[in-house]
């Protein structure tokens, strides 16, 4: 997953729209996320079907981006230094990547 | 408003239409001068296969002629139902308006009722699962550590609520909970546990808003907000924008201080969120208002009691009706008719909120 980012004005975010939050211009440039830190995490112990129970979930930043993702192991905690990688199956039919240590 | 349930055992129509009764009787509005019908529900169409609510309610009722419709917030719904009816008598549009909120979950399977609350949740983060319980977890992680609070701040939220709860004929759970069970329980999201969490619910609630001053509680302002869609588009877990906003512009719509607020109701689908909202209200600083929910300051005879009624943990939370039964509990409050359970209050704030904080409904009263 690639973070993304506005041409005219530089502000950041991580998941689609239409227009830059910040100065509504439609130019959009690719940005790789690198490494970030856990914010925090969870474990959520009843999830809908198609989804791993339990389903271990953390908010992590990678500088101004913040992205919510399934955690590679269950020991992660906030604070620690992850990527976000890999291609695992998220729920039935979505495939994605998980955050990991780094 | 009807008594919130686990299964009314009927339709949302049927529930509509006895809130809406008690509402006109109450107000001693015939329905006929009825100018407006606004109907407050999330989704009747996923859960019970049934539209147009507001149009077989005011047929119901004998409003022919009134202007109708149905608005959707999601779980603000009642909230922006009243909003809707708010505006059109500040407008001039009309004199007399039923706001009623309405929700029947029990009519779908586990599944279905999970994937329609699922539903508003940005794709991207619903792609890897998490469910709003997920964002409650998240959250509570956060403020728990941030601000080196123990989960024992959040038990006593709840079973706070659930004592008010226990003194309201309406509320959906009418037992009270320990601190030591509410710790207890069954994990959900860690750290929120089973009794952290609100319950799905069936249930309506109605008001009728008049044009002028002869009713007994006089709405100061009525103001909402938008928020982000995805929790991680928040420049921090611990913020809920769109309440911060829809207070902010409520409190100067009225002119009114936080001080000037004797009761008020928030939007309590997770315990953490009583806390972070009551933050984002301004009525605490940041970080600070677990102490007040442990030193029994939002208690029904603390300095600032919160969620008389039971709060949505345990009243309930039937989607559609929740916003509108805060208003409900904040009416009978400010006239004195909160049996058991009674503050000293003139003044009342009700915050309902949409899926885990991408809208808010912020709405002062006064008794008249």
């Amino acid at each position: 997953m690639t973070a993304t980012a506005c041409v005219d004005c530089g502000e950041a975010w991580a998941y689609d729209r239409v227009r830059c939050p910040s100065c509504g211009g439609r130019d959009f440039e690719s940005r790789t996320l690198g490494e970030g830190e856990l914010v925090a995490t969870t474990v959520s112990r009843v999830t809908p079907p198609g989804v791993r129970e339990p389903n271990p979930l953390g908010i992590a930043r990678f500088g101004d981006v913040q992205v919510t993702a399934q955690l590679a192991d269950a020991d992660l905690a906030a604070g620690d230094d992850v990527v976000l990688a890999g291609d695992h199956e998220l729920r039935a039919g979505e495939r994605g990547p998980r955050l990991e240590r780094t | 408003m009807t008594r919130f349930s686990a299964d009314a055992g009927e339709d949302v129509r049927a529930l509509l239409e006895r809130a809406a009764e008690r509402a006109l009787d109450d107000a001693d509005v015939p329905a006929p001068d009825l100018d407006a019908v606004v109907v407050g529900n999330m989704a009747a169409e996923a859960f019970e296969k049934l539209s147009g609510l507001h149009n077989a309610l005011a047929a119901s009722l004998g409003a022919f002629g009134a202007q109708a419709d149905r608005v959707e917030n999601t779980s603000a719904s009642g909230a922006s139902a009243f909003q809707r009816g708010v505006q059109a008598v500040a407008s001039g549009a009309a004199d007399t308006v039923l706001v009623a909120g309405g929700e029947r979950m029990s009519a779908a399977s586990t599944e279905t009722a999970t994937g329609v609350i699922g539903s508003i949740v940005h794709p991207e983060e619903y792609a890897h699962g998490v469910t709003l319980p997920s964002f409650g977890g998240l959250a509570a992680d956060a403020y728990l550590r941030r601000y080196d609070a123990p989960y024992e701040a959040l038990a006593a939220v709840s079973s706070k609520n659930h004592g008010n709860g226990a003194r309201n004929e309406y509320a959906q759970f009418q037992t009270a909970v320990s601190v030591e069970n509410a710790a207890d329980s069954p994990l959900v999201a860690d750290p929120l546990r089973l009794y952290d969490c609100c319950p799905t619910s069936d249930g309506a609630a109605a008001v009728v808003l008049r044009a002028g001053d002869e009713g007994d509680v006089a709405v100061r302002a009525c103001e909402s907000a938008v928020g982000t869609h995805a929790v991680a588009d928040r420049d921090d877990p611990l913020e809920i924008e769109s309440v911060r906003t829809a207070g902010e512009h409520a409190f100067d719509a009225a002119g009114w201080s936080r001080a000037d607020v004797d009761v008020a109701c928030i939007h309590d689908a997770f315990t953490v969120l009583e806390l972070l909202e009551l933050e984002e209200l301004g009525f605490y600083d940041v970080g600070t208002a677990w102490r007040a929910a442990m030193d029994g300051d939002t208690a029904l005879d603390g300095s600032l009691p919160v969620n008389p009624g039971g709060g949505l943990k345990a009243r309930g939370h039937p989607l559609g009706a929740t916003g509108v039964s805060q208003l409900v509990e904040l009416v009978w409050q400010l006239r004195g008719e909160a049996d058991g359970r009674q503050v000293e209050c003139e003044t009342g704030l009700a915050v309902n909120v949409a899926g885990f904080g991408n809208n808010a409904v912020c709405t002062l009263l006064e008794a008249a």
